[in-house]
C-alpha cells in the first residue's frame, strides 16, 4: 500500500501513463454504460450477456463500464473501441444485439445501423458526435468525463488530466485561488446563483481556526438529477474540486451530503474517497504541501428541505432538519457554529476546469452575468431526454427544438418548468429567452439546479401546480407558519379548483397567499414555493377560469371533469379496453364498438393507455 | 435486534452526533423498521434523548415505525413523473393491490409509498422495487413486473 | 454602538442587539407567538417580520433573530408587512379557530373572519415550539420534541408514551401561549383517532388497553375514579405526563 502513495508530480505522471492505456488499450474494449437510468434500462442485463459472450469466444476484449453519456434517451449505450480505428457508440442495445457485437468487434468490423456516433476519429457513415444535433450545441467541461471514463477508477482520472489541477493549486497561495475563482464569475450551481469565489472569502476572512466545507449532493428537485449524473459518472472531479476548496478558505474536514435516494452514487463517492485515501490525494500532508484534509460522507434519509443550506448542516449535526433563520450565513457560523462553505456538486466540479484553464477562460462563455457552462435535465414531453451542458445564455428554443428534438408526436408544446418546485412555468411566448439567472428570475422562474421539464398541451397547468404545492405540502418541515398553513390553504383551494368546486374569489385569494408566503416564510424552501403558483395565474390564468367558470379541464387531466369516450369511428372492437379495464367498466362484443360504463369508471386511464387505435377520447 | 449486532454497527460508524442518522438507516435496512427496542438502546448507547430519535425518525421518510413488507415499491412522483403520467400508475397499483400509500398489503408482501424523485426522469414514469428500477411503466405492465417479486 | 432608523425614529443600541428588542426600546409594538425573552429565537411564527432596508435593497425578515446593522431602515407597519400579516392570522385563524391568543392577535389587525379551510376545530397548537425550546434550554430535559414533519408536525412526547425525562416542571405549560399543553385531553382525542392503538392506562393501571376496551373511550379526567387520580396526580394540569406508576405494563 505504501507505494501507492502520490507525493510528487512524477508520481502523477505515472498515474497517468498506466490511465492512458486503460483508455486506450492496444486491443479492442467494449464499454457499457452503467448509471442508475442505464440499468434500469438492461444495461446490467448487456453488460452479463456481453462478458459472457467474450468468455465463450476467448475474445481479446477488454469489457469494461462507465457512467451516463447523457443521451438517456437511448440507453444502453456501448462503446466500441478498436485500436487505432475510432471509438463507436451503438444505441438501445439489447443482449442479443450485444452478443452479435462482441463477435463482430472480435473481427475488427462495425455494424452501421445501430450506431449512433463516433467520438474521436470520424468513421464513414457514422456521425461524429459534434454533428449529432443532441450534443451540437453542447459543450462538455463539467461532464466531459462522464460516460468516458470509468467512475471507479482514480487511473482514469488522472489519465484525463485530474489531480494536476489540485498539485497547481496546492501551489498556489489560497488568496491567489480564491481571486482566481472570484474573477472567473461562477456562480453557486444550487439555485440561488451566490458568487462562489465571494463565499469563500468570507469563510476564509471568518474568524475560527476550524472550519469545514460541505459538498451539497442533495438533489431534491424533483426532475433533475445532474448531481446524480456527476456523482456516478465523474466523483473524482467533484473531490478534487471539494480539496480545492477546502485548502483555499482553510478547512480540514469535509462532508459530503449525498440522497438516500441515490444508491449508486454513494457508492461512487465512497469509492472515490476510499481510493483517493490510498492514494494519499486525501488524509495528511497531501503531496507533500502541508495541508490535511478528510472527508466523511453524510447521508439524507428522505427530506427535500435538506437542500437547503442550514437545514443541511442540521441534518449533518443529527439534529431534525429545520431550517434557522439566516443571518447568520453558514460562511460565518455554520456547522457545530464553525464557518462553513456548503457548495453544490455541479459547482465543485467547475472548480478544478477553472483552476487549470484560468478565469478568463472560463468567463469566455456565458452571459454578462452568468459564465460558464450549465447542465440541464431536459426532460419531460421531449424526443431527446437527457443531461444536456449548455453555455450560459442559450435560448430556450434552442433547448427545446434543437437540443431536445421538439415535442414527440407532433403535440404542441406549451411550456418549460425551469428549476423544480421553487421554479415557474414558461409559456411558449418567452421561449426565446437566453438562459441565465437574471433572466429567469426576471420571468419568474428560477434557473434552481437544472431541472427543465418540458410539458405539451396534455399537461394541465393547474393540476402541475397543484402537483407543487402536493409535494411541498409533503416535503415542508413545518416549522413556520406561512410555508406550513400558506402551503396547505393553497393546496386545498387547488384541490377544489380540479374537483370543479372553485369559487370566483379563489384566484385572488391565491394570489394574496402566494405573495404572503413567498415574502414572510422563513427559508428559501418557502420563499421559493409559489413561484409555479404565481407563473400559472400570470400566465395561465385562463386555464383556471376555465375550471372555475366552465367547469372545464381543457388538458383534460383533472379527474372529476372529464370523461372518458370511445369514438365509434376508430373503435375496431379488439377488446384491450376491456382487458385493461380495472373496474369492468367497459362493455361491448368483439369486433363491436365497445362503450364505456360512466357510473363505474374510476378514469384510471387505463383503457386510454392500453388502445392502440387512439379510440379512447378524453372530453 | 440484539445489543451486540447494534454495537458493531455504532462502532463502525463511529459514536457522537453526526453519524447517528447513518446508524438508524444501517437499523432500518437490517429490521426493515426502526423497531421500539432497538432505539430504546441507541439512546441508552448514545445517550441521546428519545425524543430526538423519535422527532428524526418521523421527520425522515425513509424511516418507518412499523415493519414494512418484504418488498418495497417506491413510485416516484416527481414531476417529471407526474407530467408523464406517475400519478396514474399509483392510483393502479393502490387498486391491484388493496392498499393505501405508504401501506403493507396484508400478506407482508408489498409496501407501497410515493417517492419525490429517483433521479431518473429521462425514462418516466419510473418505480423501484427494492433496488430494481424500472422505467417507461405503463398499467398494463404493472402484474408482470410484480410477479418478478415474491 | 450601532445606528438605526425604525419607523423614522433614529435609536443608538449595543452591537447584537436584535431589532424587535430595539423596536421595544423605543415602544413600538411587534407581534409575536414563538419569541420568549429567555429562550434563543426562533423565527417560526414569522408574526414579527418586517420590512429592512440594507443598501437600497428591501427585505423581509423576521425581527426576533435579526441583528441590528450599521444604517439599517427598519418598517415595522409598513403597507406589505402589515397586509401579509393579516393574511398570515387569518391561517392562524383558520388552523386555530377557538384559541383565544390568536383571536386577540386577529382583533388588533381587524380580521375578523377567515376564508380559509379549518381541518381540526379543536386544534389549539400553533406549533410555536416555545415547550420544546424551554424543555432543551431551559431544563434540559429534551423530553417532548416535534414529530413528523410538514401539516403533520406536532409536539409530542416519544411514542405516544410517558419517558423518565420528563420532570414535570410545568415549565412548557407556563410558556404554552394558547393553553395546549394543558392535561391529556388533546392527546387522547388523538389516540382516539388512530385505531388498532393501545395506550398504558395509568389512571386505574389496567395494562395496555385498546379505546374499545377502555370503560371510558380514554378519557381519563372523566374516569370514575377521577378522584382518586387527582389524589394520586396531584392537581397541576403538567403531572399528567408524569411517569406515575410504570408497573402496569
Amino acid at each position: 500500500m505504501g507505494d501507492t502513495k502520490i507525493r510528487k508530480p512524477e508520481d502523477l505522471e505515472k498515474l497517468r501513463a498506466e490511465g492512458l492505456k486503460l483508455i486506450s488499450p492496444d486491443r479492442s474494449k467494449i464499454t457499457v454504460g452503467m448509471a442508475t437510468c442505464g440499468i434500469a434500462q438492461g444495461a446490467k442485463e448487456v453488460f452479463d450477456a456481453i462478458n459472457e459472450e467474450v468468455s465463450t469466444l476467448e475474445a481479446n476484449i477488454i469489457v469494461a463500464r462507465t457512467a451516463c453519456i447523457g443521451y438517456c434517451q437511448a440507453e444502453p449505450i456501448v462503446e466500441v473501441y478498436l485500436p487505432g480505428k475510432s471509438r463507436i457508440l451503438y444505441h438501445r442495445v439489447t443482449p442479443k444485439k450485444a452478443r452479435e457485437l462482441v463477435s463482430l468487434t472480435a473481427r475488427g468490423e462495425i455494424k452501421r445501423e445501430w450506431t449512433l456516433y463516433s467520438i474521436e476519429s470520424s468513421v464513414e457513415g457514422i456521425p461524429p458526435m459534434e454533428e449529432v444535433p443532441f450534443y451540437k450545441k453542447q459543450v462538455k467541461i463539467v461532464t466531459r468525463n462522464c460516460g468516458f471514463i470509468d467512475p471507479r477508477s482514480i487511473t482514469e482520472y488522472v489519465a484525463r488530466g485530474g489531480y494536476f489541477v489540485l498539485a497547481k493549486a496546492l501551489g498556489m497561495k489560497p488568496e491567489g485561488l480564491i481571486d482566481e475563482i472570484s474573477r472567473s464569475g461562477l456562480r453557486g450551481r444550487g439555485g440561488a446563483g451566490f458568487l462562489t469565489g465571494r463565499k469563500w472569502a468570507i469563510a476564509r476572512n471568518a474568524k475560527g481556526n476550524q472550519k469545514y466545507m460541505i459538498c451539497n449532493g442533495d438533489e431534491g428537485d424533483p426532475g433533475a438529477y445532474m448531481d446524480r449524473g456527476m456523482m456516478e459518472g465523474d466523483p473524482f472531479a467533484v473531490l478534487e474540486g471539494m480539496t480545492i476548496a477546502a485548502y483555499a478558505i482553510g478547512a480540514n474536514q469535509g462532508y459530503w451530503y449525498t440522497r438516500d435516494e441515490y444508491p449508486l452514487a454513494l457508492e461512487m463517492i465512497t469509492n472515490a474517497i476510499d481510493n483517493a485515501k490510498e492514494y494519499g490525494l486525501l488524509g495528511k500532508d497531501i503531496l507533500r504541501s502541508g495541508f490535511d484534509f478528510d472527508v466523511r460522507i453524510a447521508r439524507g434519509a428522505g427530506a427535500f428541505v435538506c437542500g437547503e443550506e442550514t437545514a443541511l448542516i442540521a441534518s449533518v449535526e443529527a439534529r431534525p432538519p429545520n431550517p434557522s433563520p439566516r443571518p447568520p450565513y453558514p460562511a460565518i457560523s455554520g456547522l457545530f457554529s464553525k464557518p462553513t462553505v456548503i457548495n453544490n456538486v455541479e459547482t465543485l466540479a467547475n472548480i478544478p476546469q477553472i483552476i487549470q484553464n484560468g478565469a478568463e477562460w472560463f468567463s469566455s462563455r456565458g452571459t454578462q452575468s452568468t459564465k460558464g457552462t450549465k447542465v440541464f435535465s431536459l426532460v419531460g414531453k421531449i424526443k431527446n431526454n437527457g443531461l444536456v451542458e449548455v453555455p450560459m445564455g442559450i435560448s430556450l428554443r434552442e433547448m427545446v427544438f434543437d437540443i431536445g428534438g421538439g415535442i414527440p408526436g407532433g403535440a404542441k408544446f406549451k411550456a418549460v418548468q425551469s428549476g423544480g418546485p421553487s421554479g415557474g412555468l414558461i409559456p411558449e411566448e418567452f421561449i426565446d429567452t437566453p438562459v441565465d439567472y437574471e433572466h429567469l428570475e426576471a420571468l419568474g422562474a428560477i434557473m434552481g439546479s437544472g431541472g427543465m421539464i418540458v410539458t405539451d398541451e396534455s399537461t394541465c397547468m393547474v393540476d402541475l401546480t397543484k402537483f407543487f404545492f402536493d409535494f411541498l405540502k409533503y416535503e415542508s418541515c413545518g416549522k413556520c407558519a406561512p410555508c406550513r398553513e400558506g402551503i396547505r390553504q393553497a393546496h386545498e383551494i387547488l384541490e377544489r379548483i380540479t374537483k370543479g368546486e372553485g369559487k370566483d374569489i379563489d384566484i385572488e385569494t391565491l394570489d394574496q397567499v402566494a405573495h404572503m408566503v413567498k415574502d414572510f416564510s422563513l427559508c428559501a424552501l418557502g420563499g421559493t414555493a409559489p413561484n409555479p403558483l404565481i407563473t400559472t395565474l400570470k400566465y395561465f390564468r385562463n386555464e383556471y377560469l376555465a375550471h372555475i367558470k366552465e367547469k372545464r379541464c381543457p388538458a383534460g387531466v383533472c379527474k372529476n371533469l372529464i370523461t372518458y369516450k370511445i369514438d365509434p369511428e376508430k373503435c375496431n372492437g379488439c377488446h384491450v379496453c376491456i382487458r385493461s379495464c380495472p373496474q369492468g367498466a367497459i362493455t361491448g362484443e368483439k369486433k363491436k364498438v365497445h362503450s364505456i360504463d360512466q357510473e363505474g369508471c374510476i378514469k384510471c386511464g387505463g383503457c386510454l393507455e392500453a388502445c392502440k387505435f387512439d379510440a379512447v377520447i378524453v372530453e | 435486534m440484539t445489543k451486540e449486532e447494534l454495537n458493531s454497527i455504532i462502532e463502525e460508524r463511529g459514536t457522537g452526533a453526526p453519524p447517528l442518522v447513518g446508524i438508524l438507516q444501517e437499523i432500518q435496512k437490517r429490521e426493515h423498521c426502526l423497531p421500539f427496542r432497538t432505539l430504546e438502546m441507541v439512546a441508552e448507547r448514545l445517550a441521546t434523548p428519545m425524543s430526538r430519535l423519535y422527532s428524526l425518525a418521523t421527520f425522515y421518510k425513509s424511516f418507518t415505525l412499523k415493519p414494512v413488507g418484504r418488498h418495497a415499491i417506491d413510485v416516484c412522483l416527481g414531476t417529471t413523473c407526474h407530467v408523464c403520467g406517475g400519478r396514474r400508475i399509483m392510483d393502479r397499483l393502490l387498486l391491484a393491490l388493496h392498499v393505501i400509500e405508504g401501506g403493507t398489503t396484508s400478506d407482508h408482501r408489498f409496501t407501497v409509498t410515493p417517492v419525490r424523485c429517483l433521479g431518473c426522469c429521462s425514462i418516466a414514469p419510473v418505480i423501484r422495487i427494492d433496488s430494481t428500477v424500472y422505467g417507461h411503466v405503463t398499467q398494463s405492465q404493472l402484474a408482470k413486473i410484480l410477479e418478478k417479486h415474491d | 454602538m450601532v445606528t438605526l432608523e425604525i419607523d423614522g425614529q433614529e435609536i443608538e443600541v449595543e452591537e447584537g442587539t436584535t431589532v424587535l428588542k430595539g423596536a421595544q426600546k423605543l415602544g413600538i409594538y411587534i407581534p409575536t407567538l414563538c419569541y420568549e425573552e429567555t429562550i434563543k429565537p426562533y423565527g417560526a411564527c414569522r408574526l414579527c417580520v418586517v420590512e429592512t432596508i440594507v443598501n437600497d435593497r428591501s427585505m423581509f425578515q423576521s425581527s426576533c433573530s435579526l441583528s441590528v446593522a450599521e444604517g439599517m431602515i427598519v418598517k415595522t407597519n409598513s403597507k406589505p408587512v402589515v397586509k401579509g400579516r393579516k393574511i398570515l392570522l387569518e391561517l392562524y385563524l383558520s388552523r386555530c379557530p377557538e384559541v383565544k391568543r390568536v383571536r386577540e392577535l386577529c382583533d388588533q389587525y381587524g380580521v375578523t373572519e377567515t376564508r380559509f379551510t379549518t381541518f381540526d376545530k379543536s386544534e389549539d397548537c400553533v406549533l410555536c415550539g416555545l415547550c420544546v425550546r424551554v424543555c432543551e434550554e431551559l431544563v434540559g430535559a429534551r423530553a417532548i420534541d416535534f414529530v413528523g414533519r410538514g401539516t403533520e408536525r406536532k409536539v409530542d412526547v416519544p411514542f405516544e408514551r410517558v419517558w423518565d425525562e420528563c420532570v414535570a416542571c410545568g415549565a412548557c405549560t407556563y410558556v404554552c401561549p394558547t393553553g395546549h399543553i394543558q392535561n391529556e385531553a388533546h392527546r387522547v382525542a388523538q389516540l382516539k383517532r388512530q385505531l388498532g392503538i393501545q395506550r398504558k392506562c395509568r389512571y386505574m393501571l389496567m395494562g395496555a388497553v385498546s379505546n374499545k376496551l377502555c370503560p371510558n373511550n380514554y378519557e381519563c379526567w372523566r374516569c370514575e375514579y377521577e378522584q382518586r387520580t387527582e389524589y394520586r396526580l396531584g392537581e397541576h394540569a403538567v403531572l399528567a405526563l408524569k411517569p406515575a406508576q410504570r408497573q402496569g405494563g
